[in-house]
């Protein structure tokens, strides 16, 4: 069984991800906020985080910043969620250590094809 | 012909400076030239006219030693003298003939000449008889009739010897015999003719003496003959004496006299000829020599003084008027009749000067006069500029203010609009989102046929969302906050993306895609994403507008020099535009009519922001269309976007 942690302030958008990714398998953990993110993966480990960038208290570069500093954490991947769809903010992401990157409204075939992608190259 | 003569003048006048003094020096050596021939000629005459004069007194001298000669000769009997006379004589005719030469060619009279010639011929000729007849008369006793005379004499005192000198008849006869010598002794001491009236009166007596005196018959008879025979003697010798001349006035001797007289005049006559001839000469010469130098004198004072002038007076001319053009009398004339020479050239060049002068001071003048009206213009205008000024600057303040206003108004209003579409799209994506849930739901719970209502929900929602963008896009156009990212990329990869991404749309009506592509296409260094969002915008059009028909994508680049360009274009067999609806196809919110909208859906705003984005790439998108034909879309772009020539509004 696969452990996802979507951290994403948006409750509609909380809703519609988790509930498309539980219907394919996964098990959804939810995180309002980056630094809940942040706890929450230093707790649990999950396999795998999906990341909104645009967050309060802590944003998503700043929450990736943490976990991949973090020993304990920087294994883990991390797909970045935003509604911005800058070749900017992508070079960005691959340079601050997100895996991967999908742009809202999320494509969910896709996310899922990028999900599994991850985790392989993971394990 | 005084035209002539003053147009020959001014030729001359008018000769280059070098030539006239050329010819002013010619003149001076021909003037000197010839007076020293003159003399040289004249020196040669006199010298010849001066042997003459030798010549003539040798002459002169030779007549004087004829003379002495014949003196000689008469006096002394002496045949020598006569040789002497006859060399000196042949000496002097040969100088006459010499003199006669000389005179010939010297070309004066030779009457004196021929006269004295001819006065030679007489005296020879005369000197030849007298010397005849002096030989007649003989140089002593043993010659001559002298001798005749001595042997009648001799003769008669043999014969007085047979005469008795009774009554001293022998003695009378005798005594009478040497006064009859006497007599033939003066004669030939040519003393006077009047011995012979004595001899003949003496003779006389004695004839008759003799015949009184002596009887013997026979020797009477012989007295008688030889006295007779000496008084025949005796007078032929008078006569002959006669001949000769008895002294320096009569006879041949007289003769001769004056003939010498004659010659001796005749020479002197050519000595004062040739004197005179010579004086004339050497006076005609000098006066020759002297007019020839006073003419060449003048005509070189005329022509120093001609030629001096013909440069003197148009040099001081031109100097006159280079001085009145420097001190700025532009109204000053110039000779313009054409001269070949240096005067010619410098007037040429003073017509130029005066000329540019003229220009100068016009120009200055009309500068002065703009630059007082300009001072005049600038004054008032400064006046109302300043004024202008005062009132533009309070323009200005209000016009800052009123952009300051608009710019913060449109930051406010790009923020709003930022802030806005974020806001639009979170719900818009959960509806979105939402709806796909419902439907996998819908289909998981075995509600197929609520689908495509939610099908309808979800499109809906995407449609609104891609208006939302596009608005965003227009509005960050606008406010110029558009940032171009710029990569490098193969072209067939975003062709093909999106060829793949617009697939379904084309299937939806029934389309036919095709791609045509260049092989060399290559590499374009440019915004990838907007390019992308340009071509699936063209061809998701294309397939909107298109049912059961043939949508192509053609993709080429073209060389230059100044820069490749890539052209995209999309055609379609489907509806068309006419030119009304042509012409507005890339303005905002303006679609073919709005029941195109309703039946093709789109946003109005997809072509304008493509042609925006085109542009910010420093390219072109040209739309062609044949209604009910279907359309054409061009995109051209520079294959390489240099971030300077952004064009950004």
């Amino acid at each position: 069984m696969t452990n996802l942690l979507l951290v994403e302030d948006n409750e509609l958008n909380r809703d519609m991800l988790s509930r498309r990714l539980e219907k394919m398998g996964y098990i959804v953990d939810l995180a309002v906020n980056g630094q809940e993110g942040v706890d929450k993966t230093r707790q649990s480990g999950p396999d795998l985080v999906l990341m909104d960038i645009s967050m309060p208290v802590l944003d998503g570069w700043e929450a990736l910043r943490i976990l991949k500093n973090d020993t304990e954490t920087k294994h883990i991947p991390i797909i970045a969620l935003t509604a911005h769809a800058m070749t900017s903010d992508r070079d960005k992401a691959d340079e601050m250590g997100f895996n991967d990157y999908a742009t809202k409204p999320v494509d969910f075939p896709a996310l899922v094809h990028m999900i599994e992608a991850c985790l392989n190259s993971a394990r | 012909m005084s035209g002539a003569l003053y147009f020959f003048t001014h030729r001359i006048r008018t000769l280059p400076i070098r030539i006239k003094l050329t010819l002013l020096s010619v003149l001076v050596v021909l003037s000197l030239a010839s007076i020293l021939s003159l003399s040289w000629y004249r020196d040669i005459s006199l010298r010849q006219m001066n042997d003459m004069r030798s010549a003539i007194q040798s002459m002169d001298i030779a007549l004087l030693e004829l003379q002495r000669s014949h003196n000689n000769f008469v006096n002394l009997f002496d045949p020598r003298h006569r040789e002497a006379f006859s060399t000196t004589f042949e000496q002097f005719v040969e100088s006459i003939e010499t003199a006669k030469e000389r005179f010939w060619a010297l070309e004066l009279p030779i009457d004196a000449l021929e006269d004295l010639v001819v006065l030679t011929s007489e005296y020879q000729y005369l000197f030849e008889v007298m010397s005849e007849r002096q030989t007649k008369i003989g140089q002593n006793q043993n010659e001559g009739l002298r001798r005749d005379l001595a042997r009648a004499i001799a003769k008669i005192e043999t014969e007085l010897a047979n005469v008795p000198n009774t009554s001293n008849v022998r003695h009378t006869l005798h005594r009478q015999l040497v006064m009859l010598q006497i007599f033939t002794k003066d004669l030939l001491l040519h003393k006077q003719i009047e011995d012979v009236e004595r001899f003949e009166d003496d003779y006389a007596v004695m004839v008759s003496d003799i015949q009184h005196l002596v009887e013997n018959g026979a020797v009477r008879g012989h007295l008688l003959d030889m006295l007779a025979t000496y008084r025949e003697t005796f007078l032929e010798l008078a006569q002959t004496a006669s001949e000769v001349g008895l002294d320096f006035e009569h006879g041949l001797r007289g003769e001769i006299e004056r003939t010498v007289r004659a010659s001796h005049a005749t020479v002197s006559r050519m000595t004062t000829d040739v004197n005179t001839a010579i004086d004339r000469q050497e006076r005609d010469l000098n006066v020759l020599l002297g007019i020839l130098a006073a003419l060449f004198s003048l005509a070189f004072l005329l022509a120093l003084v001609f030629l001096g002038r013909s440069i003197s007076t148009p040099i001081r001319k031109v100097t006159d008027i280079m001085t009145r053009l420097a001190d700025g009398d532009l109204l000053v004339e110039i000779p313009d009749k054409p001269r070949r020479d240096e005067i010619g050239d410098m007037l040429r060049a003073l017509r130029v000067f005066k000329m540019g002068a003229i220009i100068r001071r016009r120009t200055q003048e009309e500068l002065r006069r703009a630059h007082d009206g300009l001072e005049q213009r600038v004054e008032e205008r400064t006046h109302a500029l300043s004024e202008e000024i005062l009132e533009r600057r309070r323009a200005e303040s209000k016009l800052l203010r009123a952009r300051e206003d608009a710019e913060s108004a449109n930051k406010a209003k790009s923020l709003f609009v930022a802030n806005m579409s974020h806001e639009l799209r979170t719900p818009l994506n959960a509806i979105i989102g939402y709806s796909e849930i419902l439907q996998e739901d819908a289909i998981d719970l075995g509600y197929e046929g609520i689908s495509p209502d939610l099908d309808k929900i979800n499109t809906a929602g995407k449609h609104l969302l891609g208006i939302i963008n596009e608005i965003l896009d227009l509005s960050k156009i606008e406010a110029g906050r558009i940032d171009m990212e710029i990569e490098k990329f193969l072209v067939q990869d975003v062709i093909d993306t999106v060829v793949g991404t617009v697939q379904p749309l084309i299937s939806k009506n029934n389309n036919t895609l095709y791609v045509r592509c260049a092989d060399d296409i290559g590499i374009m260094e440019t915004d990838v994403t907007r390019l992308r969002q340009i071509l699936f915008n063209l061809l998701s059009n294309a397939a909107k507008f298109t049912d059961d028909g043939v949508i192509t994508l053609r993709a080429h680049r073209e060389k230059d020099v100044a820069g490749d360009s890539m052209v995209f274009s999309v055609s379609d067999t489907g509806i068309g535009m006419d030119p009304e609806q042509l012409s507005h196809v890339f303005e905002p919110f303006i679609q073919a009519d709005s029941s195109t909208t309703r039946k093709y859906g789109g946003t109005g705003l997809g072509l304008t922001v493509n042609r925006e984005f085109a542009r910010l790439m420093g390219g072109e998108v040209t739309a062609q269309s044949t209604h009910g034909k279907g359309a054409a879309f061009t995109v051209r772009l520079p294959a390489i976007l240099n971030p300077m020539a952004l064009d950004t509004h």
